[in-house]
């Protein structure tokens, strides 16, 4: 869908015309117009021309961004390029293109833009338009002055074809007519075949040419087109823009003079802005060009230059403040890190000498225990030697003599000193049944954890024979 | 000779531009090997503070608290038992050993040096001792020196019978003192 509202802006040597137009209703219409003459003579180089622009921009409060322009069809040239079919890429089109604008166009500097229109199995067809760039230039520079923002700027002959388009006069005659507009100060010129432009040109009425020598150009024009068409059925469309026709020609002239057998008559005044604006559509026959879109390229490539020109000399800065920074950054970084490693280190200097105070403190822990241990017997709670000593003569039955009670012996020199928690009992009894009674009184006294019988012999002593026993006793809680 | 003297101009403008940009290249080269020199630091730097171990002092104060702790709490055990176990000075063994027979039934037939022994930091000094009576009063002799509380340490105890019927008991007892008195635990 196009854009609800555009400015339209048509400049010819006569007058300057423009229009604010919108979209609705599935239709361009023209909402606000303003036409201003222009004094003959006075070109668009002339600062009056560009006053003139203002004053109508600022009568009509039309806002200056984005205008399309309409520039004098006579200024640009039109050509249906017929190419042989081009498959490959766009480059190639476009290098082809160039080498017929070269064969077409006399001049060196030309601005021009293309619209592939058919790519067919035979051929290929492009409709170019062209202008000079210095002619292009002075269109711009006008614009500039008139504080105007042009946002597409084509030919007057492209908008007569896309005014055919708009108000349906090629659906009218089956998409092929000649259509011929009649200007105060020039004629545009459309031949459309099968909805195609086939071709277009503009030409200037000057003022002072004679009615007869006008006619006699358009019928020579139409005759020489003719002969290259293929036939005459065409129909001829003559479209004034107000119902007076310069030179003071009638219609009927026209009708006379020129080779079409199907003749019509319109009349189009503010209506054929809508040309303008039927470029923003999205027509299938439309033809989309605009001679800003190789300036604007040309610009923007040229600001790239630009661009890249002040990139490459503002390197050294960029690169400096890009590496200073990485200084800076490198330079805090270091500090924070040589900071955090003065800190560990510090820590691990406390860390070892306290695993030196560790150590040594371990080392004089061991010591202690060990010291400790050596008189823990002074801590001893458990049952008296005195109390075992009680406790054995007072398990000893009749029949059993005691020899001997003694404790082991003494440790060697360095060892550990432990108290005494055994004692040996040495005696002598009739029987073993005897010493095992012993062993039985011993162990109901509950002094006696331990009670082993050692060593047990027979011996012959004068009172008889006798069993000499051995018994290990271990003193209960030691 | 105007347009040498612009073209003069022109050509010194140029002159001038291309001799700031050698200058500042310069300036970029030299701020370019300092930052290499700085990344190569922090690389360094980095590396060292990555191979330190990671140590927690607080743990480590800890465990030294703790073992400062253990190390009070034996030694204060250590004193209280030494309060019981180490000899006096100014104390006589034999003298005391005798005092105990008084009343008991039991008579001392010899005394004798047994000899010193170093264990853990003390010195065992012992002396052996030798007394005649009969089962019951050298019981209660020995009774008595375990319920005294006198600082001796018990080696050796026997009771056997002699050739001529009486019963002989001997005693080994020791003394302990400090190997290096004057050590402060």
């Amino acid at each position: 869908m196009p854009r609800r509202s555009v400015i339209a802006l048509d400049i010819s040597d006569s007058s300057i015309k423009a229009a604010e137009l919108k979209f609705a209703d599935d239709r361009w219409k023209v909402q606000r117009f303003g036409e201003k003459a222009i004094v003959q003579g006075k070109g668009i180089r002339s600062a009056h021309m560009a006053e003139e622009i203002k004053g109508l921009f600022d009568e009509l409060k039309l806002n200056p961004k984005g205008v399309l322009v309409s520039i004098n069809g006579a200024d640009a040239t039109f050509k249906l390029l017929k190419l042989p079919p081009v498959r490959s890429s766009k480059v190639n089109l476009a290098q082809l293109i160039k080498y017929e604008l070269m064969e077409m166009i006399p001049f060196s500097d030309v601005v021009y833009d293309y619209h592939v229109a058919k790519q067919g199995e035979a051929e290929t067809l492009v409709p170019l338009i062209a202008i000079r760039r210095d002619r292009l230039n002075e269109y711009l520079d006008l614009m500039e002055r008139a504080g105007v923002k042009p946002r597409t700027l084509i030919p007057s002959f492209l908008v007569l074809y896309h005014t055919l388009l708009a108000n349906g006069t090629l659906d009218q005659s089956g998409g092929s007519t000649v259509a011929v507009r009649i200007g105060r100060t020039i004629a545009d010129m459309a031949v459309v075949k099968e909805y195609l432009l086939s071709f277009a040109r503009s030409f200037p009425i000057r003022v002072g040419t004679r009615p007869e020598t006008f006619l006699n150009d358009l019928r020579n024009t139409l005759v020489s087109l003719l002969k290259s068409e293929d036939g005459d059925d065409k129909e001829l469309v003559i479209i004034s823009e107000d119902e007076r026709l310069p030179l003071g020609l009638a219609v009927e002239e026209f009708q006379n003079a020129l080779p079409y057998s199907n003749f019509r008559y319109q009349v189009i005044d503010e209506e054929f802005t809508i040309g303008l604006a039927f470029s923003l559509g999205h027509d299938p026959h439309l033809l989309p060009v605009n001679l800003l879109k190789p300036v604007k390229a040309e610009r923007r490539e040229r600001k790239l230059k630009e661009l890249k020109r002040r990139l490459f000399l503002a390197s050294p800065c960029i690169t400096l403040v890009l590496l200073s920074t990485l200084a800076f950054l490198l330079h805090g970084r270091i500090n924070s890190l040589e900071e955090k490693l003065s800190l560990k280190e510090e820590i691990q200097g406390i860390v070892d000498r306290r695993g030196k105070e560790i150590s040594s403190l371990k080392g004089d822990l061991k010591n202690l225990r060990l010291q400790a241990e050596a008189i823990d017997w002074a801590n001893d709670l458990s049952p008296a030697i005195s109390y075992s000593l009680y406790k054995i003569a007072s398990s000893t039955p009749d029949g059993i003599w005691l020899k001997e009670i003694h404790s082991p012996e003494l440790p060697q020199s360095g060892k550990k000193v432990l108290p005494i928690s055994s004692l040996f009992v040495v005696g002598y009894a009739r029987s073993q049944s005897e010493v095992s009674d012993f062993k039985d009184r011993l162990k109901s006294s509950g002094c006696f954890s331990v009670i082993q019988q050692q060593d047990t012999e027979e011996k012959v002593l004068k009172e008889g024979r006798f069993l000499c026993f051995k018994l290990y006793l271990r003193i209960k809680g030691r | 000779m105007l347009q040498t003297i612009s073209e003069d101009k022109g050509e010194m403008k140029l002159r001038t531009r291309w001799l700031t940009m050698m200058i500042m290249w310069t300036i970029n080269f030299g701020l370019l090997c300092l930052c290499m020199w700085e990344g190569r630091e922090l690389w360094s730097l980095n590396s060292k503070l990555n191979s330190m171990p990671d140590v927690n002092l607080r743990e480590v104060n800890a465990y030294l608290s703790d073992l400062k702790k253990e190390f009070k709490r034996i030694k204060e055990n250590l004193i209280a038992v030494e309060e019981k176990a180490l000899w006096r000075e100014n104390e006589d063994l034999v003298s005391w050993v005798t005092e105990q027979t008084n009343g008991m039934g039991a008579q001392i037939v010899g005394v004798e040096y047994a000899g010193r022994r170093k264990v853990d930091g003390y010195i065992y000094t012992s002396m052996k001792f030798t007394l005649r009576g009969d089962y019951h009063p050298l019981s209660r002799f020995v009774n008595r020196l375990e319920r005294s509380g006198y600082p001796f340490f018990m080696d050796f105890i026997s009771i056997s019978k002699s050739p001529s019927g009486s019963l002989i008991l001997t005693l080994i007892l020791s003394r302990v003192e400090r190997k290096w008195p004057d050590q402060n635990i």
